[in-house]
């Protein structure tokens, strides 16, 4: 099994910045133990480690793995959202006050909050962590304002939409890149 | 008055560059997609706010909102300096407000 390294500047989720670094164990033979670990191998990969820590400054971080559960999580939070802001495009903004919409708005909670459980699941997945808990903090904060003024603008709602989809997206991305990350393994 | 948002964000992405020119073209350039990322809902914002659809309030509070948004998209780009971020943002944000505010 290949070992993933990324540099921690490069875990973001653009193209081009996603650099892993891949070590290769030997193939078993004469002098492998039972477990496929060389003596030598660990000690390159440690000197490997070590330099890439020494460089520049970084420290070196086994990449999150791929993980098909927060992928399918991902989805249907979109899913919830696109739901939610669809009924509140079909009510009239004179009708819009927050009890018609509190449960919906638990609906889309309960996605989010399994979104932020799946990211947690997995070690070193700090920026899919922080995304997720953004993502919640967006949705608590537009719930917020809704039941405060009792009512929700087309507008708002179009920005509000519009930037939840941009966070979903950038999880997504992450995901794609975990799985098939550019150059990688 | 209109406003010309693609003046504005071009005027907007010169601003955070400055802001980042010690960060080097990589910082610059990760900055710059997050950002046009943004710039869809950054322009719908400025035109709303000048056509009265949303308030002053609704426009800073949205525009914290994708502040916040912006920074845990910059999440793991450690080598960049949050202060420098929120510094670059501020620039950027500053000139939106300022076509906003000459447009009303």
């Amino acid at each position: 099994m290949p070992v993933r390294l990324v540099f921690p500047a490069t875990r973001a989720m653009l193209p081009g910045m996603w650099r892993p670094l891949s070590i290769q164990p030997r193939q078993a033979g004469p002098g492998t133990s039972r477990t496929g670990r060389t003596g030598p191998l660990h000690g390159r990969a440690g000197a490997l480690l070590l330099l890439v820590s020494l460089a520049g400054g970084c420290t070196a971080h086994l990449a999150p793995r791929y993980d098909p559960q927060t992928a399918a999580q991902i989805a249907a939070t979109y899913k919830a959202v696109t739901k939610f802001y669809m009924h509140l495009r079909e009510t009239a903004e004179g009708q819009r006050d927050y009890a018609r919409f509190a449960s919906r708005y638990d609906d889309v909670a309960v996605e989010m909050k399994t979104l932020a459980w799946s990211a947690r699941r997995q070690a070193h997945n700090r920026a899919s962590i922080d995304m997720a808990r953004r993502v919640q903090a967006d949705w608590r904060a537009i719930e917020t304002r809704h039941r405060k003024r009792d009512r929700y603008a087309d507008a708002l709602a179009d920005v509000d939409e519009q930037r939840l989809d941009n966070l979903l997206d950038d999880m997504a991305r992450v995901e794609s890149y975990k799985r098939d990350p550019p150059g990688g393994s | 008055m209109e406003i010309d948002f693609e003046q504005v964000f071009r005027n907007m992405l010169v601003a955070a560059r400055d802001r980042l020119d010690a960060q080097g073209p990589r910082a610059r350039d990760y900055f710059r997609k997050v950002l046009e990322q943004q710039k869809d809902v950054l322009a719908r914002l400025a035109r709303d706010r000048v056509s009265g659809a949303l308030s002053d309030e609704d426009l800073r509070m949205e525009l914290e909102a994708v502040r916040a948004d912006v920074a845990a998209a910059l999440e793991g780009l450690e080598t960049i300096a949050r202060e420098a971020v929120d510094g670059a943002w501020n620039a950027a944000v500053g000139v939106l407000l300022e076509a906003v505010k000459a447009a009303l």
